[in-house]
């Protein structure tokens, strides 16, 4: 009997390693309302994005997690001290800090579980939290079960 | 308040996004002007809501309000002032119950000889 696992911690143990980082004011495992926001910037936010399992007649074949990484650098403030070119440095600056955090993570979650990034693609796009305009960069990794 | 003495007033505070540390990270929120009399915060008339933004979960408008304040005393990081209240788009109107609104326009008047000068503020609630 083959007991599956639950993308729950693994997301959590991921919000877990970008926040000891401290590259970000605020860390979530969800998508966070505006109001918890506020006048916090950058912040970054992890979700789910699907699971891939295949069955090889009888054999299970290892999961594989994917998980959103959303990292989010306000566009501009109103009294002009954050500009958006200022924004779109820092976007760079946490993609590579991003990046940076999973290469040196990679294989360290534990009980068998190892993460990759799933390609080096990732996609920036604007959201507003509440009334402020943020850059969020969206990066997908997967999260490879390997089994016991 | 003189201008809009005949309507309810309520006294409110703002706070203010503080500046960025040298990380460039910017945290919650400051207290900025404190005992500042507004006429009460109230919806705005939802056949002039043009200015709500789809929340991208919900998928449904946030509920915006107004409110007007006038030149008036109050304290200013600290100080006691006699001016037009020093609020800017950005800033966050809390109530007694500390419940807090996002500014998220201001329109100025200047004054007249019959008014102070004024502001009106466009909201929308921030919990």
């Amino acid at each position: 009997m083959t007991t599956f696992l639950s993308r729950e911690p693994i997301r959590k143990a991921l919000v877990a390693l970008f926040e000891a980082d401290g590259s970000w004011k605020l860390t979530f495992g969800y998508i966070p309302r505006g109001d918890e926001i506020k006048s916090n910037t950058p912040f970054l936010f992890v979700t789910s994005a699907g699971t891939q399992q295949t069955m090889s007649g009888t054999h299970l074949n290892p999961a594989s997690y994917s998980f959103n990484i959303m990292s989010a650098s306000l566009m501009a403030s109103t009294d002009g001290s954050w500009t958006e070119s200022d924004a779109e440095d820092m976007v760079d600056t946490l993609d590579q800090t991003v990046r940076q955090i999973i290469r040196d993570n990679t294989g360290s979650l534990g009980n068998g579980v190892v993460m990759t990034m799933e390609d080096t693609l990732s996609q920036l796009i604007s959201i507003y939290f509440g009334s402020n305009k943020y850059w969020v960069e969206q990066r997908r990794v997967n999260v490879s079960d390997l089994g016991s | 308040m003189t201008t809009f003495n005949c309507l309810g007033n309520a006294i409110y505070s703002t706070t203010r996004p503080p500046a960025f540390d040298v990380n460039e990270l910017r945290g919650d929120p400051v207290t900025h002007l404190t005992n500042v009399e507004f006429v009460s915060v109230m919806p705005v008339d939802p056949t002039k809501n043009y200015l709500s933004i789809r929340d991208p979960v919900q998928a449904m408008s946030a509920e915006l309000y107004e409110a007007y304040t006038e030149s008036q005393v109050h304290t200013d990081g600290g100080v006691e002032v006699d001016q037009l209240p020093d609020i800017q788009a950005g800033d966050y109107v809390v109530d007694e119950s500390a419940v807090s609104y996002t500014i998220r326009r201001i329109n100025r008047w200047t004054a007249t000889s019959a008014t102070k000068a004024y502001l009106r503020l466009i909201l929308e609630a921030s919990k």
